[in-house]
């Protein structure tokens, strides 16, 4: 039984408007303002070449869970991941996650606390880690690129917030929105998977798109001045998408994320000068301009950058011109008990088409070599193949067992 | 301890004043050689009784439960047979007792040897001690104190001695008629609790199943945990919510008989004594006869408020040492009752039905001289016969003829309840059992041994709690834990738990003991008059995973002595037993979720295999994160599925 829920109608249309209207801004690339032609009604398509939510404007709000497969076998597993599809795709759509339940008898499909609520630019994207190519026979369809990361610099990874079998990530303007879609998943996927773990995220602290203003991360600084932006097709292809040439072919127009949960040790920076905050980093602290320039966007010369501030050693000039789509967000987890200290950070997402040869150097580099790292830690770590984009009928790795 | 006083008293009395006469008689006839070999025989006939009094509790005890209660209803039916003999005799012949007895004394003198005399005595201890013996047992197998039941009875044999003795030498008259009339009518009324529970325990053995709704609830005068309801308990058998088969046999037994015993002499309108034996006798009967017909009646098709009676084919089947008589079987569809008995086979106690591998219907622990019957609709087809440890005709064959049979969703709920609640009444009948046990080492100060019983107490609650949580105060005054109640009100179990294990000791706990024991056995009377209906029952395999996550997986049920995983298992024991009541309509209605189920409850299983230690499991505090977290996403994932059941069992 299908009813018409307010939900859907609001969806729908707004989601008409509104997806008009951001195309048209899309199309022009709109500069400069902070993005507020997006309308909070609006819904991202779920269905597509790739999966949205990489190119996708960075929203606001993040949940992000890693889960380990419990399932038997194989036919489980893709069971579930159609399960996952056909959700996803009705709740991006601002729909509920399963079909509307009467009975007084049965707990409800969907657990109710998004009705009423905007789509808000929902978009859950999955990713498979490598793990679960050691099972159900995937063997033979491991991605060349997603062997496990290697131990880098710096790292203090506690392994209960590291890894993971499969990867969902959910952003949304609204945080109940996203919440909902994740723990909704986390319930059709009981006796399937079981939870590994979880990380919500406030604050968006990167910009994938020309028509959002540089968000500021828990430091203080202007984070993601020099990203990638999502109109650039070009540097897209030729950095984040797996592309044609490259196999598996199963994920082409897919591409790896790498996740890190980077604390921040709050207490030590906010006593440090401005000065050495904003050698540190490479740039002002107010204007973001680098040093040496004066506005954010002016050119980086690398000469006038210390050699140990981060935006110089994450420069992708240093780095063989290897860069990387960052699409972090800022969260905190409230208090450390055993420290008395604030347990907050970046939690740091970024997309490549080869994390061996993209995230892997740069942040060698900079484990190595970072002033930053006087002021952070990396605490979890874990890494995904993020298959392509979904047709309809179809679901999300398909290709795996094609 | 008020009827065991009584009746050692009574029947010590009784004793002590035949072998007073006896020996009376002995030392006027100048036979005072013959007192010692008197005193012996005397001896003997007293160890005697103790030595099948001893034999009697060992059999009893070592029984599995349904025999047990098989064994107590006998006894229980000998002693009322034997208490009402003897009250009726001496109601007669109180008044010539003596007089009577010196005549049969000077006889046996007179034809021989002072060995008829020594005999007397011996014959007569022997009898008043039999009685003796098997009335205390069956007060004994009632009663939660036994060290007060056992001080009573020493206490009654004692006076009875002394009494004996004074009575003897002389020293004492006593109005011996109205001695006996009066402890006659006490011992009527106890005599009538023991038909009560004598007609219960004959339920729980499963021979009688007729008139077991609930006639009355008592529990405002006979309140568990207050003086008068004890002593009403104790001492007539008064239990707080009796069936209508428990309240007719007392009022059966008791109003003629009391009645029989004080009526007074000058108001008797017949002078011979055979009428009115004859009618005591012939009510007795008529009594009982009743009882078993209306009883029996109702037992072919399954308990008695929840058959759903239908003209069902009995089919007589025998064990025998071979196995399955007959070993051939053909039989047209339809519901079909199988009444399975015991011929003798010591081996052979259980008859199955089975198509392949799977279990259609079956019955157990059908001893030698039992029998048990159970229902089943037979489709036409090839069936297998199954009598385990018979020789040579184990395996037998049941072909059945005829149309298809239409099974109505009616049928398979009405059996849905009939199975959860044969379930529920096993479960607090161990309760019952294991809290008499546990409470009175409480009481005697045995930290040692109850810690030991301690958590074979808690299992059967834990199996069925959602049950007992629907009866409003019950659970908290059994399974309240420290602050969930003010202090001054906290009973049940945990106060107890604290006791034992952070103090160390159990003094000041006997009221606590008493009230936890008096609440465990009003939760067994309100579960036999419980309404079930199926959805109820899967909601509570729900509840019960429920109770898991909430406090087993973290500790907090059991935070003194940490056995919290002996709960948890029990938990999703109970699950289990009240989702396989339904899981024939969840088979039949969405079979892939039936299958879903079983395979987390097999891996729910496994997973708390690994923390198994001895009969029991290791203490809560030594489960690292991990451990909990595998445990807590087991149950999730077992629980998602079992949520959907009720929606299924009622669609």
């Amino acid at each position: 039984m299908s009813g018409i829920t307010r939900r859907r109608l609001l969806g729908t249309a707004a989601g008409a408007t509104a997806a008009g209207a951001f195309g048209a801004g899309y199309l022009a690339g709109g500069a400069g303002d902070d993005g507020s032609g997006r309308a909070a009604s609006a819904s991202v398509p779920f269905h597509g070449e790739h999966q949205a939510g990489i190119a996708t404007a960075a929203q606001d709000r993040l949940v992000f869970a890693a889960f380990d497969v419990t399932a038997g076998s194989a036919g489980e597993l893709r069971e579930l991941l159609r399960e996952w599809t056909g959700a996803a795709a009705r709740m991006t759509a601002g729909k509920v996650a399963g079909p509307d339940n009467d009975s007084q008898l049965a707990p409800p499909d969907d657990t109710g606390e998004a009705v009423g609520l905007a789509p808000s630019r929902l978009t859950v994207t999955f990713g498979f880690g490598p793990s679960l190519f050691d099972r159900f026979g995937l063997g033979g369809k491991r991605p060349a690129a997603l062997h496990p990361l290697p131990r880098l610099p710096g790292d203090e990874l506690d392994p209960d917030r590291s890894g993971g079998d499969l990867c969902v990530q959910a952003c949304a303007d609204d945080p109940q929105v996203a919440f909902h879609a994740v723990r909704n998943l986390a319930r059709l996927g009981r006796g399937s998977v079981v939870m590994r773990w979880c990380q919500l995220g406030f604050g968006r602290t990167s910009t994938t798109s020309r028509s959002q203003a540089t968000p500021r991360n828990l430091m203080g600084f202007k984070d993601g001045t020099n990203n990638i932006r999502a109109e650039d097709t070009e540097l897209m292809d030729e950095h984040v998408w797996v592309g044609a040439s490259d196999s598996p072919g199963w994920m082409r127009g897919g591409t790896y994320l790498v996740a890190r949960r980077i604390r921040m040790l709050i207490e030590v920076w906010d006593r440090a000068s401005l000065r050495d905050q904003e050698e540190t980093m490479g740039r002002k602290k107010i204007s973001g301009a680098p040093l040496g320039g004066s506005a954010e966007f002016d050119p980086i010369k690398l000469s006038a950058l210390p050699v140990d501030s981060h935006v110089r050693l994450a420069n992708p000039a240093t780095n063989g011109g290897e860069r990387i789509l960052r699409r972090g967000y800022s969260f905190t987890d409230g208090m450390d008990p055993d420290l008395g200290q604030l347990d907050a950070g970046l939690f740091f997402i970024c997309f490549q088409r080869d994390p061996h040869k993209q995230f892997v150097p740069i942040q060698r580099r900079l484990g190595s070599n970072d002033k930053l790292n006087e002021y952070i830690k990396h605490v979890g770590s874990a890494l995904f193949a993020v298959p392509p984009g979904v047709r309809p009928g179809g679901f999300v790795g398909e290709g795996l067992f094609a | 301890m008020l009827p065991t006083f009584i009746i050692a008293l009574r029947e010590g009395v009784e004793a002590s004043l035949i072998v007073g006469i006896i020996a009376a008689f002995l030392v006027r006839e100048g036979r005072k050689d013959a007192l010692s070999r008197m005193w012996l025989g005397v001896g003997i006939a007293v160890g005697l009784c103790m030595a099948i009094a001893v034999f009697l509790r060992i059999a009893d005890q070592n029984l599995p439960q349904k025999q047990q209660e098989g064994l107590e209803t006998v006894v229980g039916l000998i002693a009322v047979a034997a208490v009402t003999y003897m009250i009726l005799w001496m109601r007669r012949n109180a008044r010539g007792l003596k007089r009577e007895l010196q005549e049969n004394a000077s006889r046996a003198l007179a034809s021989g040897s002072a060995g008829a005399l020594i005999g007397m005595a011996f014959l007569a201890v022997l009898r008043e001690g039999f009685e003796t013996a098997v009335f205390l047992l069956a007060v004994f197998q009632d009663t939660s104190n036994t060290t007060a039941a056992g001080a009573g009875a020493l206490l009654g044999l004692a006076a009875a001695i002394v009494i004996g003795y004074l009575l003897y030498r002389g020293g004492v008259t006593i109005n011996l008629s109205r001695f006996f009339r009066v402890t006659g009518f006490v011992l009527a009324l106890v005599a009538a609790g023991l038909v009560a529970t004598a007609i219960h325990t004959a339920h729980e053995a499963g021979w009688f199943n007729g008139l077991q709704s609930q006639a009355l609830d008592l529990t405002w005068l006979v309140g568990p945990g207050t003086v008068r309801g004890a002593l009403l308990t104790g001492m007539l058998g008064l239990q707080p919510q009796p069936t209508v088969g428990e309240a007719l046999g007392w009022l059966l037994y008791a109003v003629p008989v009391c009645l029989y015993v004080a009526w007074p002499d000058s108001w008797r309108p017949w002078r011979s004594r055979r009428p009115a034996r004859a009618m005591v006798v012939g009510g007795t009967v008529v009594v009982v006869v009743g009882l078993i017909v209306a009883g029996c009646g109702s037992s072919g098709g399954g308990s008695g408020s929840d058959s759903g009676g239908g003209s069902a084919k009995h089919v007589k089947v025998t064990l025998t040492d071979a196995g399955c008589s007959p070993a051939q079987l053909k039989l047209a569809s339809g519901p079909t009752t199988f009444d399975v008995s015991n011929d003798g086979a010591d081996a052979v106690t259980e008859f199955e039905v089975m198509q392949g591998s799977k279990i259609l219907g079956e019955v157990e622990n059908v001893a030698v001289g039992l029998h048990r019957s159970f229902s089943l609709t037979l489709q036409p087809g090839d069936y297998v016969t199954n009598c385990p440890g018979g020789k040579g005709a184990d395996k037998g064959t049941l072909t059945v003829t005829g149309a298809a049979v239409k099974t109505t969703a009616g049928t398979q709920l009405q059996q849905a309840v009939t199975d959860y609640r044969r379930y529920l009444e096993q479960q607090t009948g161990q309760l019952v059992a294991r809290t008499r046990s546990f409470t009175s080492h409480v009481r005697a100060g045995d930290v040692g041994q109850a810690k030991d019983l301690y958590a074979a107490a808690r299992v059967p609650y834990e199996r069925i709690e959602p049950v007992a949580e629907s009866f409003g105060s019950l659970d908290p005054h059994i399974d309240a834990r420290a602050g969930d109640v003010p202090a001054a009100k906290w009973t049940g179990f945990h106060p107890i738990e604290h006791a034992l294990w952070v103090r160390g000791s159990a003094s000041g706990l006997d009221a606590v003991a008493g009230k936890l024991f008096d609440d465990v056995r009003l939760l067994q009377a309100k579960v036999r008059g419980v309404k079930l209906e199926p959805s109820q029952i899967a909601n509570g395999a729900v509840e019960l995973l429920g109770e898991v996550s909430k406090s087993k997986i973290t500790g907090e049920e059991e935070r003194y002595s940490h056995i919290d995983l002996v709960d948890f298992e029990a938990n999703v024991a109970g699950a289990r037993a009240a989702f396989e009541a339904v899981a024939p309509i969840v088979h039949e209605r969405n079979e892939e979720l039936d299958e879903q189920i079983d395979k987390h409850f097999e891996a729910v299983d496994t997973a708390l295999a690994r923390y198994r230690r001895g009969n029991g499991f290791v203490s809560y505090t030594k489960l690292t994160s991990a451990d909990k977290r595998k445990l807590s996403q087991a149950i999730d994932a077992l629980a998602e599925p079992l949520s959907k059941v009720p929606a299924v069992v009622v669609g």
